[in-house]
């Protein structure tokens, strides 16, 4: 029975992540006009009116206030931002801040005499409890969130696959997919739906801050390694059955809080994959840049000896290093080590003279970069 | 509790609320109008890993202790924003949103370690989250004094670069006016804000605390200046009923009711704004007719 509720347990949190990496899937792409961790205080409020309604977690009237509230206050910043100068960005945060302190006092009338007190919403883990289960005829079908997740996974699934090539349309070239829809109002109000159902759900896992990490972190590291967004759905749905394995496992040893370790571990996994990433990551892009920078300046520095040679004027710059840095304006130091680069790679040599020289290989690529 | 309140109780929360005020209300105008409200918030949620690590290290969540680990850590999470960033494969708002919960997790995972294997330090995360008058410690309300008259000074002898840093941020990188250096400076400024308004505040509500009222001043004043008093002016007051109304519903944490009180001001501020906007209406269409 124990390790059935284990089980039970890293089940929810597979369930809930891969709903919340479809979303991310489709937020990353779309660029995110609006953050989930505003999203997920304003789902608090709705939370919270729910519960004057039902004390049951996972319960309809819970999950349906919620997802209302969302809609509603999306619906009304969209209004206000046409009306005012107040950008959509500074509304959220604005209107998610406030229905959030609404939320807490009522939290707070509420959960007095409550199992439910405020640390859980911050911290998730609410599902956990064995308190709301399904028992017919006296045998245990498992936890209400155990069901809840599975639905809202095939939901976003059933959305996803259904609209996958109007997202693609619609991240790629907007213009023309205006031109083929006539608007994109529909589009956007099923990517608000996927967003507040996957929220006012997910909320009772991650709690109301760590849900925007639970949403984008995963799809933010696929992002690294696939370019297609079914592929990246797919990754990122494999890649949360194994980060809520590992969760659950350390969270168990040291004995903290499993939501924390599973976002702690997405985190780690984002930072190394937006660093370590071979192509798209931060090193590989930065070490690219400064080779093309290198091979930029090693062609300049070949066409400044071949026009030297070419208009022969001695007392006017000469193929030597003060020169070439005079002529060119880099550096002393960035000449050197570009001069020195051109001779490994055989491309000039120095005369008697002590002048640089073309070899027959530099005067190959100079009549290459005069070509093209 | 409200009963034991002396009057030098009370003109500590006056010089609390007044210190407060300013420096919230220099920071929030500056990051506000730069339209760098997303890094408010990353700041503060990457400030709170300072504070969870000298509560996990060093047993105390003193104000000095705090500002040295705070400012580092703030500083190499901006730079992993920035390498995220540089890499162009997700947007700049979703690069802050997720560093922002990345820090927020972090601290969640510091916190619950403490909570569950310290015997000695017990977190009330409500308490720690929302920010609570309790926590305060009353011999660090001189230092935050003068850290805000400091900030404020500051803010009054580097005016014109401000203003030049808000309105025309081309102008300053053209001028070589070293605008790293001076936005390094801006972000440590708003990272000691940040920390000494979190206990009173809390976490949560530091980021909504600091854009809301000049967010809403922003639309009665004509000024600089004009905006930096009456946002300063609309924190106190706020900081104020929310100290005093958290000692007289213990219930409710400081930081809720400082919102709360924010909120009803916004809207009176809103409602008078659209009277006035109505009645201008009235008055160019009688002048018309």
């Amino acid at each position: 029975m124990f390790l059935l509720g284990q089980l039970e347990i890293i089940l929810i949190i597979t369930l809930a992540l891969s709903a919340c990496s479809i979303v991310g899937s489709i937020l990353v792409f779309q660029g995110a006009p609006y953050s989930p961790s505003s999203i997920g205080r304003i789902s608090t409020f709705g939370f919270s009116i729910g519960f004057l309604y039902s004390s049951t977690l996972s319960s309809i009237p819970i999950i349906l206030c919620s997802i209302i509230t969302i809609l509603v206050v999306q619906k009304l910043i969209k209004k206000i931002c046409a009306k005012t100068t107040i950008s959509e960005g500074v509304l959220y945060v604005l209107v998610s801040i406030i229905l959030f302190a609404i939320g807490i006092v009522i939290m707070h009338i509420q959960t007095v005499n409550n199992f439910i007190t405020t640390d859980k919403i911050f911290t998730g883990e609410l599902v956990y409890t064995i308190i709301n289960r399904i028992t017919i005829g006296g045998y245990d079908f498992g936890s209400v969130s155990l069901y809840l997740f599975s639905i809202l996974l095939m939901i976003n699934i059933v959305l996803f696959t259904l609209n996958i090539n109007g997202f693609k349309m619609f991240f790629v070239d907007k213009t023309y997919y205006l031109g083929v829809n006539n608007n994109t109002e529909l589009l956007e109000l099923v990517i608000s739906v996927m967003v507040s159902i996957t929220v006012a759900s997910t909320i009772q896992v991650a709690g109301s801050f760590i849900v925007s990490l639970f949403i984008l972190g995963i799809p933010m590291i696929t992002v690294y390694f696939v370019k297609r967004i079914s592929t990246l759905a797919i990754s990122a749905i494999a890649i949360s059955t194994s980060v809520s394995f590992a969760g659950y496992s350390i969270a168990k040893i040291l004995n903290i809080s499993i939501v924390s370790v599973t976002a702690a571990i997405i985190s780690s996994l984002l930072i190394l994959s937006a660093f370590l990433a071979p192509e798209r990551g931060a090193l590989a892009l930065f070490l690219s840049n400064r080779s093309d920078i290198k091979n930029i300046m090693l062609d300049d520095l070949l066409s400044y000896i071949y026009e030297a040679g070419q208009i022969n004027q001695p007392n006017q710059y000469q193929t030597i290093p003060g020169d070439i840095s005079d002529y060119l304006n880099w550096d002393i130091k960035y000449t050197v080590k570009i001069i020195k680069l051109a001779s490994t790679r055989e491309l000039i040599f120095k005369d008697k003279g002590g002048f640089l020289q073309l070899t027959a290989q530099g005067l190959k690529q100079v009549n290459l970069i005069n070509n093209t | 509790m409200i009963d034991i309140l002396t009057t030098d109780d009370l003109l500590l929360i006056i010089q609390l609320s007044v210190a407060l005020g300013i420096a919230t209300a220099i920071n929030g105008v500056i990051f506000s109008l730069r339209d760098e409200t997303r890094v408010i918030t990353l700041v503060t949620y990457s400030s709170s890993i300072g504070n969870a690590l000298a509560l996990f290290f060093v047993g105390t969540t003193a104000f000095y202790v705090n500002m040295l680990l705070a400012i580092p850590i703030v500083i190499l999470i901006l730079a992993i924003s920035k390498a995220i960033e540089y890499t162009k494969k997700v947007s700049k708002s979703i690069v802050t949103t997720t560093m922002t919960t990345v820090s927020f997790a972090t601290v969640i995972v510091l916190l619950s370690y403490i909570d569950r294997n310290f015997e000695t330090h017990q977190i009330n995360f409500t308490m720690y989250l929302l920010g609570n008058i309790r926590l305060f410690e009353s011999k660090e309300i001189n230092l935050i004094f003068y850290i805000s008259m400091i900030i404020a000074i500051l803010s009054i002898i580097n005016i014109n670069r401000i203003k030049q840093n808000i309105f025309d941020k081309h102008f300053l990188v053209t001028n070589n006016l070293k605008y790293n250096i001076f936005n390094l400076m801006l972000i440590i400024q708003l990272i000691i804000t940040v920390i000494a308004s979190s206990q009173i505040v809390g976490i949560v509500f530091a980021p909504g605390f600091i854009i809301l009222p000049v967010i809403i001043i922003q639309y009665f004043v004509k000024s600089l200046l004009q905006l930096f008093i009456f946002s300063s002016l609309l924190s106190s007051v706020s900081v104020f009923v929310g100290i005093y109304g958290s000692l007289l519903m213990p219930l409710f944490s400081t930081g809720v009711v400082i919102i709360l009180t924010l909120t009803i001001f916004v809207l009176i501020l809103l409602s008078f704004r659209f009277l006035m906007y109505k009645r201008s209406i009235k008055k160019n269409i009688l002048k018309v007719t």
